[in-house]
């Protein structure tokens, strides 16, 4: 039997929809706030991955336009992020969320 | 191709200004010694925005689409641009002194400011979801930053983070929104998507569902609807309180702005829908903001809580999806904004001691009409106005928002709403009876006032606004019901 193996547009959106929801996942579930950073970094790829196949697919440069976008926030967000992460560090001496607790109802 | 007549720049002339203000007040900052005072650069911004709120004043007969459809200049966008500078205009007049007792003295308070307004005024002319990301992202990572600013207190370390993971979380559903909806209709225009949308009437495709899910989550995110609103208790309370002021207002107003937009053209046609699913969100966070803000010790918290209360309100009018509910979020937005800034300045004097781990206590406002009158006062009229009771401009913000949703056939929802104004009456009145009834104790005698010089015209102006807007709400609401046509 011959497989039909063209990977077409289905096979980019299932990929960047599992990438999506590990990354969902990743900030549920992990107490380092690096890791976590992480995941929102691979779930923001994987809607660019998303749009970069509906570009591809549609013949529309939009899509791709508006990944250059996104690259530029999410570089932007990690300037900010990370800062904010230094001071922490140097307060705590600790990466865990579950030492975040000062501020409680 | 490219013709520079059709991107119309004239008509963003405001948000050109108020980036010059910006990079003028950096070489201010520059010119003047380090570690000093910031008073320059506060001056420099203060002006700024004047001129931009003059300029967006005298420019207001130039509407239209800018930028190929990319933005819009409407009224919309005009009463928007009006209130949100008017905000951070409030905000820069009264935050040096405050920052100096906190040790702050970095000028990049003020830019931030100032970057994260232009961000807001992205978000309220955005015609494309684009330009409503980079307008919510703008906003967003200054905002990052001005939570964080007290940076060797642990408290504003923890708002600022979980501020920032949630909100790059919330950002992260919000482009994955947007790239499934661009798949579905070509473009990411607010314009297309509603003709795309109105032209497969009731055969919706099942991206566009999950896109439109994905975008109501980031703005409920934003607007701090439960169950989205984690972050916002503690940003609130980590931050220092003149940007707890700020945020409570102004970017709760742009997210609105945005919200409107977005869901009231592009998704105008899915209304049925997300109508239902904002019932539940807007029931939740009504009563949920109550009965955490009716446990708080601490007056900086229990504001927290209500403002989470007041977006539960807000989401009652938006799902009305007419114009009397759209014209009363414009006129809520507006007077929550007076009255919450109001509230937080007098919260900000009576507080004794920034740096104590239990400032900002209802214990501290025991018998202060015995010892600060005129602050008392305006604190009775702040809390008053909050709880919705007449004559105040609070009553009819929520009249409004109670009868446009009676209107539109959602009664249950009214009546969960004004028994909840109920309840927050309580809370409210807690800290009128601790001002009034309570005598005063020797203990907190100690002088702690510290309302600065530029303090006291904004409060008193807050409290003649908020009376004023109480007597002749029709003023108010006759621009607001003006600024929504062009939605529906």
């Amino acid at each position: 039997m011959i497989m039909d193996l063209t990977v077409g547009l289905n096979h980019y959106l299932i990929l960047a929809a599992i990438l999506f929801a590990i990354g969902v996942m990743g900030v549920l579930t992990r107490r380092n706030i690096l890791i976590i950073f992480m995941s929102v970094e691979m779930m923001l790829n994987s809607a660019n991955m998303t749009l970069i196949a509906f570009s591809h697919y549609l013949e529309n440069a939009g899509g791709m336009i508006f990944t250059f976008f996104t690259l530029t926030v999410a570089a932007a967000e990690v300037g900010v992020g990370l800062a904010i992460v230094v001071t922490i560090f140097r307060n705590t001496e600790s990466l865990d969320v579950r030492k975040l607790n000062l501020l409680k109802n | 191709m490219f013709d520079v007549a059709t991107m119309q720049i004239s008509r963003l002339l405001p948000e050109m200004i108020l980036i010059g203000v910006a990079l003028a007040a950096i070489l201010v900052d520059v010119m003047l010694p380090k570690g000093k005072s910031t008073r320059g650069v506060q001056w420099t911004v203060i002006i700024g925005l004047i001129v931009v709120l003059a300029s967006t004043f005298f420019n207001r007969e130039n509407t239209g689409p800018a930028f190929g459809g990319m933005v819009v200049i409407d009224g919309f966008t005009m009463f928007f641009r009006l209130v949100l500078t008017f905000i951070t205009l409030l905000i820069v007049t009264v935050s040096e002194t405050y920052l100096g007792s906190l040790n702050i003295r970095i000028a990049e308070y003020y830019l931030l400011l100032v970057f994260s307004l232009f961000g807001m005024l992205l978000m309220a002319m955005a015609q494309d979801l684009l330009i409503v990301f980079l307008g919510i992202e703008t906003m967003s990572v200054c905002l990052y930053a001005l939570v964080g600013m007290s940076r060797h207190k642990h408290a504003s370390n923890e708002g600022a983070i979980k501020y920032f993971l949630l909100g790059s979380f919330t950002t992260a559903f919000f482009v994955y929104g947007i790239a499934l909806m661009f798949g579905v209709v070509g473009s990411t225009n607010i314009v297309d998507i509603m003709v795309y949308l109105s032209g497969v009437s009731g055969n919706v495709p099942m991206l566009a569902w999950a896109s439109a899910g994905l975008i109501l989550v980031a703005f409920a995110f934003k607007a701090a609807l439960v169950p989205f609103h984690w972050w916002s208790p503690d940003a609130y309370e980590g931050a220092p309180t003149t940007v707890t002021a700020f945020m409570s207002t102004a970017p709760k107003a742009a997210a609105f702005a945005a919200f409107l937009r977005v869901f009231y053209v592009a998704f105008g046609d899915m209304s049925e829908t997300w109508t239902t699913v904002l019932w539940v969100i807007a029931a939740i966070t009504m009563t949920f903001g109550n009965l955490l803000a009716l446990r708080q010790d601490s007056v900086k918290r229990m504001l927290a809580f209500s403002s989470i209360t007041h977006a539960g309100y807000l989401a009652v009018a938006l799902l009305t999806f007419d114009q009397m509910g759209a014209a009363a979020i414009l006129f809520y937005l507006m007077i929550y904004a007076l009255m919450n800034i109001g509230a937080f300045l007098v919260a900000i004097a009576v507080n004794r001691n920034e740096n104590d781990e239990k400032g900002y206590a209802f214990e501290d406002y025991r018998g202060l009409v015995f010892r600060k009158p005129a602050m008392a006062l305006a604190m009775l009229v702040f809390m008053l106005a909050l709880a919705g009771i007449p004559p105040t401009a609070g009553f009819f913000g929520k009249y409004y928002i109670f009868s446009a949703a009676v209107k539109s056939g959602f009664v249950g929802l009214a009546v969960i709403g004004v028994l909840n104004s109920a309840v927050s009456v309580y809370y409210y009145l807690r800290l009128i009876v601790f001002m009034f009834l309570k005598d005063r104790d020797e203990a907190s005698e100690t002088p702690g006032f510290n309302l600065s010089g530029e303090m006291v015209p904004i409060v008193i102006f807050c409290v003649i606004l908020v009376l004023l807007i109480g007597f002749f709400p029709d003023a108010l609401l006759a621009v607001a019901t003006r600024s929504v046509t062009v939605l529906l």
